[in-house]
């Protein structure tokens, strides 16, 4: 029998442990001497779920882009849409609408230069000729279509200024002409072998590859059969294993690794399948967990593809993530926390997940008590000088800060705590409740609020403590109340809040202004928050409604993330944007809730090889 | 077959949902240790888990109205000196989805 370095050119390594694993390592096998076991690193294959799509559940979106960088236009809810929305990795966020609400439009190209064309809008039924190109963040008029089509969903190929348009549907029959675009204007190209639409695309003009789709009439088969594009032909290749009508796949893949997942077989039934292509061969890959049609896909290999929105037996607005890799992913999510001894509402926070400080709020009258948290269970300590509530609170659970509040009436004391005791400090210029707050002991952001009777006009005087005293900073552009913080004095986040009514704007302060940020998904105010300016966790909030969503801020843009279980307002917030803590609240009664938040992990697992 | 099913159980801190609880089934909490959970296998079988008596939504919901309902007498009782704090608003009635 051939020995192991005859096969493979190399000796088995013996290693004490098993190594900081990478990338690099996998299909590499080593003896773990420490454990006497044979280990290696193998890629697995699977889809995960993600965040779903801010609006309303939709089918017959056109698609296209990375897993990290995906776009999604219009579809049908029912009703077609013009929405436009981005995925980033984790999670979605809304755009400039497309010029019309649509129905199977194709994009083509990248999350910031797309080219999108063709559709339906209805009523009346037409199918439309226009070209609109996407920068990111607006829409431009391109060169039409020779003919209007409609079904092309996922199917088209390329990029903004070199795309292939294939296939499609009209009220005559099911289409097998091509066109191409070079950034301002289509011409025909080939035709395709199989008339199809609502079929897969991937490549480049000029290594392009179409994929299953629906055949024509009388029975509108779902297909198996592929097509590869040299930028002049269609040539047939090898067919897929199972025929997927109305399919979607990583579209920004080349045309020697890609997937392509879902569609309907015939005679129409959604399926989960899941196929990979190598250049010459189909392999079946792990089924996605929501079979469904008619869905949005985007992807950049044959190890990266996105899945969201679709039809199953209705449409849907979930996502699912696919992934080829030597990591195990482990998708976020908010898990119970040791309780509040004491229901409250409209406090502070400061520190940790696993090192947190409560203080103050109404629990249910106006409360001095103040907690620390170990990670587990909270511990009641020395109380701070003055009770109030709706007072602002940062720092860490050995140097935190309490400024603000409502004793009543509003107040602008400010009190440090050591972690041992609190000790009185020179009040706020502002005496005021319902402020947000950012930044450590030393040097601390407070902002917004409300100094009279909870009506407009609100303050937008923002303040700023350098460990002994405050002093004035750059005003709010949006006076509001309620809004949450996170960063720091001189990178801060200021986000939602009430000017009344709810705002979702957000300002990124610098130090000495404030200037405007990518808006939360939803307005909300009466929320709390947590992170630094280009990593900052939303959560919670109102006022009438108790929401349970959660938003993360990347610098530029919100996108959502997991669900609190338990939806409040008025409860305070610490810690990261990937380990933070949601404290108490109201959600119609005061909560003892807490709740800790876990972000996305992915780890490298060695496995044992064994003989069985 | 009903989306979600209802419980009543204790909220014990730490441990008493996990993410992976949250990863494999939906769950949402309200007053009166109300647990909306997933209609599956998981949410089904965490419920039985943590002890949690099982209720129908009217059940659910008639427990939630007397929590809420109590909490709002509180709020009732309190001076008006209390009630004029502005953050500190009556609890609101509250109905299961």
């Amino acid at each position: 029998m051939a020995t192991y370095e005859e096969i493979h050119g190399k000796r088995v390594n013996v290693l004490d442990s098993d190594p900081t694993l990478n990338s690099s390592y996998e299909g590499q096998v080593w003896y773990n001497s420490g454990s006497g076991t044979l280990k290696s690193v193998v890629a697995v294959q699977a889809w995960v779920s993600s965040s779903s799509l801010v609006g309303a559940a939709r089918f017959a979106l056109g698609s296209s882009g990375t897993q990290t960088a995906s776009l999604s236009v219009g579809g049908e809810l029912p009703g077609y849409t013009n929405a436009v929305e981005e995925y980033n990795g984790s999670g979605w966020s809304t755009s400039t609408n497309y010029p019309l609400s649509i129905q199977g439009p194709l994009v083509a190209g990248t999350q910031t230069a797309a080219v999108v064309c063709g559709g339906n809008t209805h009523p009346p039924s037409v199918d439309r000729t226009e070209t609109f190109e996407y920068d990111g963040s607006s829409w431009t008029a391109g060169g039409a279509l020779p003919a209007g089509r409609r079904a092309l969903n996922n199917s088209g190929f390329g990029s903004q200024t070199a795309a292939v348009q294939s296939g499609g549907l009209i009220p005559g029959g099911v289409q097998n002409t091509s066109n191409e675009y070079d950034g301002s204007s289509w011409t025909a190209g080939n035709t395709i072998n199989t008339n199809r639409y609502v079929h897969a695309g991937a490549g480049t003009l000029t290594a392009g590859i179409i994929s299953s789709g629906v055949g024509a009439a009388p029975s509108y088969p779902s297909l198996t059969n592929v097509e590869e594009y040299d930028g002049t032909t269609f040539t047939t290749v090898n067919s897929m294993s199972t025929g997927h009508g109305a399919t979607a796949g990583s579209n920004q893949a080349p045309q020697t690794s890609l997937i392509v997942f879902g569609g309907n077989s015939t005679p129409g039934s959604s399926i989960n399948n899941t196929e990979s292509y190598d250049g010459t061969n189909w392999t079946t890959q792990p089924n996605m967990a929501s079979a469904r049609q008619q869905l949005g896909g985007s992807g950049s290999s044959s190890s990266s593809g996105l899945a969201f929105a679709g039809y199953t037996t209705t449409q849907v607005a979930t996502t699912e993530e696919y992934n080829s890799s030597i990591n195990t992913f482990t998708a976020a999510a908010w898990a119970s926390g040791g309780a509040l001894p004491t229901a409250t509402g409209s406090l502070a926070a400061a520190g940790t997940q696993t090192a947190g400080l409560g203080f103050g709020g109404y629990a249910p009258s106006i409360t001095n008590s103040t907690l620390k948290y170990d990670g587990s269970s909270w511990t009641a300590v020395n109380n701070m000088g003055t009770a109030r509530a709706s007072l602002g609170g940062c720092g860490l659970q050995t140097a935190a800060l309490a400024f603000g509040g409502i004793t009543p009436p509003q107040t602008g004391k400010t009190e440090e705590y050591d972690g041992t005791n609190w000790s009185e400090q020179t009040d706020m210029t502002t005496a005021r409740d319902r402020l947000g707050a950012a930044g450590i002991q030393t040097a601390a952001l407070g902002f917004g609020g409300n100094t009279g009777s909870a009506s407009p006009p609100y303050p937008a005087a923002t303040e700023e403590y350098n460990g002994s005293s405050w002093t004035n900073g750059g005003n709010l552009n949006t006076a509001r109340r309620n809004p949450a913080g996170a960063g720091t004095q001189t990178a801060g986040l200021a986000f939602g809040g009430s000017t009344d009514p709810d705002t979702n704007s957000t300002e990124e302060y610098d130090g000495s202004s404030w200037t405007a940020g990518g808006n939360l998904i939803n307005a909300v105010s009466n929320l709390a928050g947590c992170g630094l300016q280009t990593a900052a966790l939303k959560f919670g909030g109102g006022p009438s409604d108790r929401r349970p969503e959660t938003e993360g801020y990347d610098g530029t843009s919100w996108s959502t993330r997991p669900s609190l279980a338990t939806g409040r307002q008025d409860l305070a917030g610490a810690g990261t944007n990937v380990a933070a803590l949601a404290i108490g609240g109201f959600d119609g009664t005061n909560k003892t809730n807490t709740e800790e938040f876990t972000g996305e992990t992915e780890t490298a697992t060695a496995s044992t090889l064994t003989t069985s | 077959m009903a989306h979600f099913i209802y419980g009543v159980a204790t909220n014990t801190g730490k441990g008493f949902f996990t993410a992976e609880d949250r990863r494999k089934f939906f769950l949402r909490g309200y007053p009166a240790d109300v647990w909306m959970v997933g209609n599956n296998v998981d949410g089904a079988m965490w419920l039985a888990e943590k002890g949690a008596s099982e209720k129908t939504k009217s059940e659910a919901q008639a427990l939630i109205d007397a929590e809420v309902q109590a909490a709002q007498a509180a709020w009732d009782a309190l001076s008006d000196e209390e009630k004029a704090n502005p953050g500190n608003t009556r609890p609101v009635d509250i109905t299961l989805p």
